[in-house]
């Protein structure tokens, strides 16, 4: 089965590995009809890149494998220009059922027993031009000398700021300066932020001189011997190549392997792993950091780029109108038309593409057959093949608008908006039809949604979470904000030792932060939604509790009720926001507490307790039950002032009339579920509150 | 350096290599250096043996002022130097603090170039030990420190010592983020060599808990590097900083100095790894020994001084020194040592790798090998020693065989 070319006799031929999947949801709603590698980027898919790269470091034999969407995989290499060359490399797509993790995709290619001998191992998206012969030799006398080394890591050097780094997903390295053996490698995740890691001196004992690195990115080019298949398969726990794989040779002491790494330093290599990774790439393939790979170099059959000032890439058959603008950093594929006056900057259009009059595009990514009617406006956004953007739509950043999606007319997309014509799950069809009425007359889309749910309190689900927020394109700004809050965090507890660990000095700018986004929400009228994510990975990075987000939104909302904005309106408007906050039936309490503490403060307020528990309880954020109970608790609680008690009196109109209105249905069994839940509210509360609740009965 | 150094012996300082005191070395170190105005600083027991070799046997060195300063408590080394500071005998301008057990041949113009063009707050020497490999005794690993370098600025970035930090060492986020690459060091030493800016020394008089230059101050000036202004402004070093490029006084240190680029990054400490010379400390009786044995080996002087009188039939290896009116006997072999002056050895006595200081006397047939002995030391008749150290006045009676 192996070509039988004519230095096969002197050496084994060179095989490579294509790991497709990605087994994550970053691209998502886009990659639900197509798999990750073969996304165009630079109107090229984005597979096409791994192999030229492949084919260029002399690699005579590639395995493709692919588990999601594999048919699609498999027909497109059928149908590449690869297959039909008879010049190596060979390509063999394998589909795998079944598979998970990437070690499960080693474990199934140890069992096909396919390689014989070293290998290069690569994820479906890495484009690089990096020649790997040189590392290949490397790797070769190396394991002359070192017969445990089963793997060479090429890593690239960047900044720690550096656009292609992915945060929360790289880590940190230390190599030994001689050798370039990899000793330990730390994850560098966004949650829990870490402000100083520990390293076992034991791992220095053999190594005089190291460098501690931060300024790699692991592009996930593997050269990797036999044994690694094999040791995946005696390891079947291992999922992933560098959190269980890399630390667990690393930290395993019986293995005795070891892993070598490879630094490059002025040969592009990165992988597109998120929508923003993806815009950096397709920017540096624009700006010919990826030499040879670019455009003009029209690798794939049919096109015919040409390279002009600007960094422009126009194809040949482009009908550019007279006043259209190509303003800088542009790709625009085959039979694409654009209009009168439109504006392109930043930006790649597929083929095929109709682009109307007076149409500004910035910083998006548009596939082919996509037709974008007049005045529209699109901002740091994807659209894929065949949508319909209808007249004087305005599409805000991060939006991701996928297959055959119709959108229009006269609509703003908000910002992050994710269009499918993939139904959601979950028939709620409210939302659906909201949709229509949001999206335009002629629109054909549903909402996709990221299904994981907010409460998950995991670690691990809170940093792939949060990176995931942030690999979205179009997430600078709050990337940006975190990274302050990165600095500080760290600055303010880098003074660690005896000196001094300031909870207080953290607390108070967390809650500066929280305050200054909340202040913002209301000034720039934000959605309930958006303000809620940006608090929330406030919280996250903040590493505080959601009862901390409450006690600081509830006075911030309840203050802006004056004169002129009545608690109804404010309330109505704001109220949702602090539902997000509160999760259970103790959450409410506290929550009535917190309002209580606000009213209790302000002359203003002191009056309107009673109407704000009750415009609450009309928006379904309080329920009368907990109102009820909050009432009963607070006649006996021993840590509220004069004033908080008084105002608590005047409540007692709405107790009586939420009582009379609840004593038709209550029975017996409510009073016991409140008793339970008031004594785990106790635990809960950090209020040194006396056994009170007892005096409800 | 018990039990060489008691009481009725010689101080530290003073301490033969290659027949010199160990202060010989710093001072000439320094005069080559261009140095004109030193200070010693030692204990107040041990002040007057100072004196009295610098004023008799050391009067090569004319053109630099030395000058003996006695403490009289047992202080840490930043105390010393807050004393001087408070006596007001530092002047005001950039200086070398250098430990009395350093022996480097690395030329100074060296580092001190590194420390004019670099400008840095503290300048610090760093050698690799050579023998760290193979002989990892305890006495070693004691002194072993953890050194982060920032290779593009060789700045010195992170300082921990060994003993500190058992099983695991910590490592804070903001220097990496701060600092992406850094070499890491495990086998690198402390030469006790440092070049500080004036205004540590200023801050010195500040911070009375301070003591140790090697264990407080330098880490607490690695830490200013990464350290937040939040931070800086809570020690009270944020004024220093800024203090100092005020005056900006030029010395004869910084020629150069300009002050214009001084408020960015002032706390910076450059660390100089000693590649190219030779370098030791003779702070341990292992290191004392072998750098005598280097030493020696590098002496320019005459190997067999006129006045010693040694017998023909004895052999003194071309790696043997051997001190002023010194008697040897017949058929000796004499490896690898060092003899002082005034020393009578007698017939068939073997030497190798060992220190012999001044007014010994060593009897027939004694095998000495890895020794060091000290003044007036008395080895009687077919002693064998290996790996011994005779205090001063001792009297190692006959036949002993350790």
């Amino acid at each position: 089965m192996a070509p039988k070319d004519n230095n096969v006799q002197e050496e084994e031929p060179l095989q490579a590995v294509i790991i497709t999947d990605s087994f994550n949801n970053r691209y998502k709603p886009l990659t639900l009809d197509r798999p990750r590698c073969l996304l165009p980027l630079g109107n090229m898919p984005i597979i096409d890149y791994t192999l030229e790269f492949l084919a260029a470091s002399q690699v005579q034999e590639i395995f493709i494998l692919s588990c999601y969407l594999s048919d699609m995989v498999r027909d497109y290499i059928k149908n590449s220009r690869w297959v039909k060359s008879t010049l190596p490399p060979k390509i063999h797509t394998i589909a795998t059922q079944e598979c998970y993790s990437v070690g499960d995709a080693l474990r199934e290619l140890d069992a096909k027993q396919l390689l014989r001998g070293d290998f290069i191992l690569v994820s479906g998206d890495v484009i690089s031009n990096v020649k790997l012969d040189a590392i290949l030799e490397e790797h070769k006398k190396r394991r002359e000398t070192d017969k445990n080394c089963i793997m060479t890591m090429v890593l690239k050097k960047a900044s720690p700021t550096h656009r292609l780094r992915a945060q929360g997903e790289e880590s940190l390295y230390i190599l030994d300066s001689k050798t370039n053996q990899c000793i330990h490698c730390e994850p560098l995740e966004l949650y829990p932020q870490k402000n100083k890691f520990k390293v076992d001196v034991d791992a220095f004992e053999n190594h005089p001189k190291v460098q501690i690195r931060n300024d790699l990115i692991d592009c996930q080019i593997d050269i990797c011997s036999l044994e690694v298949p094999a040791l995946f398969t005696e390891n079947f726990d291992y999922q992933d190549m560098r959190k269980d794989f890399v630390r667990g040779i690393l930290q395993s002491d019986i293995l005795g392997k070891t892993i070598y790494c490879h630094v490059l330093t002025d040969q592009y290599a990165a992988r597109a792993k998120s929508t923003k990774m993806y815009d950096a790439i397709s920017k540096d393939v624009i700006s010919r950091w990826t030499f040879p790979l670019t455009p003009d170099s029209n690798i794939q059959l049919g096109d015919n780029y040409r390279h002009s000032r600007n960094q422009i890439y126009k194809d040949q058959s482009v009908i550019l109108a007279r006043s259209a603008k190509l303003v800088e950093k542009v790709i625009v594929g085959a039979n694409t038309e654009i209009g009168e006056n439109s504006r392109i900057s930043n930006s790649t259009i597929g083929h095929n593409c109709k682009i109307g009059d007076n149409v500004v595009i910035e910083n998006s990514y548009i596939w082919d057959n996509v037709v974008i009617e007049s005045n529209c406006n699109i901002y740091k956004s994807f659209i894929a093949d065949n949508a319909h953007i209808w007249e004087n739509v305005n599409v805000k950043k991060g939006c991701m608008i996928s297959y055959n999606v119709e959108v229009g007319p006269n609509v703003d997309v908000d910002e992050f908006t994710k269009l499918t014509l993939h139904e959601p799950d979950n028939d709620t069809d409210y939302t659906e039809i909201s949709n229509y009425q949001k999206l335009g007359e002629k629109s054909k889309a549903y909402l996709w949604e990221d299904k994981s749910s907010e409460d998950d309190d995991d670690e691990y689900d809170k940093n792939e979470k949060l990176t995931i927020a942030m690999s979205y394109l179009g997430r600078e700004n709050v990337v940006q904000e975190y990274d302050d809050l990165d600095d500080s965090d760290v600055s303010s507890s880098s003074d660690e030792d005896e000196l001094f660990l300031d909870d207080e000095a953290i607390q108070q700018k967390n809650n500066r932060e929280i305050i200054a986004t909340l202040e913002r929400a209301f000034a720039e009228n934000h959605s309930i939604e958006n303000a809620a994510l940006e608090l929330n990975t406030l919280k996250m990075a903040c590493n505080i509790q959601f009862r901390d987000l409450r006690v600081l939104a509830i006075p911030a909302v309840l203050s802006r009720i004056d004169a002129d904005n009545p608690a109804q309106k404010i309330i109505e408007r704001w109220g949702p926001l602090i539902a997000k906050f509160i999760h259970s039936d103790e959450d409410q309490v506290d929550a009535i507490y917190s309002i209580q503490k606000f009213c209790a403060k302000s002359e203003y307020h002191s009056k309107m307790l009673a109407v704000i528990l009750k415009i609450f309880y009309d928006i379904d954020v309080l329920d009368e039950d907990n109102i009820i109970q909050w009432y009963g608790k607070s006649a006996t609680e021993e840590s509220l002032t004069e004033k908080e008690r008084a105002i608590r009196t005047t409540a007692l109109p709405l107790i009586q009339w939420l009582q009379s209105a609840e004593e038709e249905s209550e029975s017996d069994e409510d009073d016991e579920d409140d008793e339970d839940e008031e004594e785990s509210e106790e635990e809960d509360d950090d209020d040194s509150e006396e056994e009170s609740e007892e005096s409800d009965e | 350096m018990y039990p060489l150094t008691e009481e009725n012996s010689l101080p530290k300082a003073l301490l033969p290599i290659a027949n010199k005191p160990l202060l010989y070395y710093q001072l000439q170190w320094l005069v080559k250096a261009g140095i004109q105005d030193v200070i010693v600083t030692c204990h107040k027991d041990i002040a007057q043996k100072i004196n009295v070799y610098l004023n008799t046997v050391y009067d090569v060195f004319n053109e630099i002022k030395v000058e003996v300063v006695a403490i009289n408590d047992y202080v840490g080394t930043a105390d010393a130097l807050r004393y001087l500071k408070e006596k007001d005998k530092l002047k005001q301008m950039d200086l070398i603090v250098i430990s009395c057990d350093l022996v480097t041949d690395i030329p100074p113009h060296h580092i001190l170039d590194v420390h004019r063009v670099v400008n840095p707050a503290m300048t610090a020497l760093y050698y690799e030990d050579p023998k760290a490999d193979s002989e990892k005794s305890n006495k070693e690993m004691d002194t072993a420190d953890y050194i982060g370098i920032e290779p593009n600025r060789s700045q010195l970035v992170y300082v921990a010592s060994k003993t500190d930090f058992s099983t695991e060492l910590p490592f804070r986020m903001s220097l990496l983020q701060k600092f992406p690459v850094i070499n890491f060091y495990t086998q690198l030493r402390d030469a006790h060599l440092y070049i500080f800016k004036q205004w540590i020394f200023d801050m010195l008089l500040q911070k009375k808990n301070i003591s140790s230059v090697r264990g407080e101050l330098v880490p607490l000036l690695v830490k200013c590097q990464s350290a937040s202004q939040d931070w800086l402004e809570k020690e009270g070093l944020d004024k220093c900083n800024s203090s100092t490029s005020s005056s900006g006084a030029s010395t004869p240190l910084t020629p150069n100095n300009f002050n214009h680029d001084d408020n960015k990054n002032t706390t910076m400490c450059t660390a100089i790894i000693c590649n190219a010379g030779y370098c030791g400390r003779a702070n341990t009786l292992p290191t004392y020994s072998e750098i005598n044995r280097y030493m020696t080996r590098q002496s320019s002087e005459q190997r067999i001084p006129d006045s010693a009188d040694v017998s023909p039939k004895t052999q003194v290896g071309p790696d043997s020194l051997v001190g002023d009116s010194s008697k040897i006997g017949e058929r000796c072999s004499i490896k690898k040592s060092v003899i002082g002056s005034h020393c009578t050895i007698g017939r068939n006595v073997k030497i190798i790798g060992s220190v012999i200081m001044d007014y010994i006397v060593i009897e027939d047939n004694v095998k000495l090998e890895n020794c060091i002995v000290c003044n007036n030391g008395k080895v009687l008749e077919k002693c064998h020693l290996i790996n011994c150290e005779v205090a001063a006045n001792f009297v190692v009676p006959k036949n002993s065989k350790l």
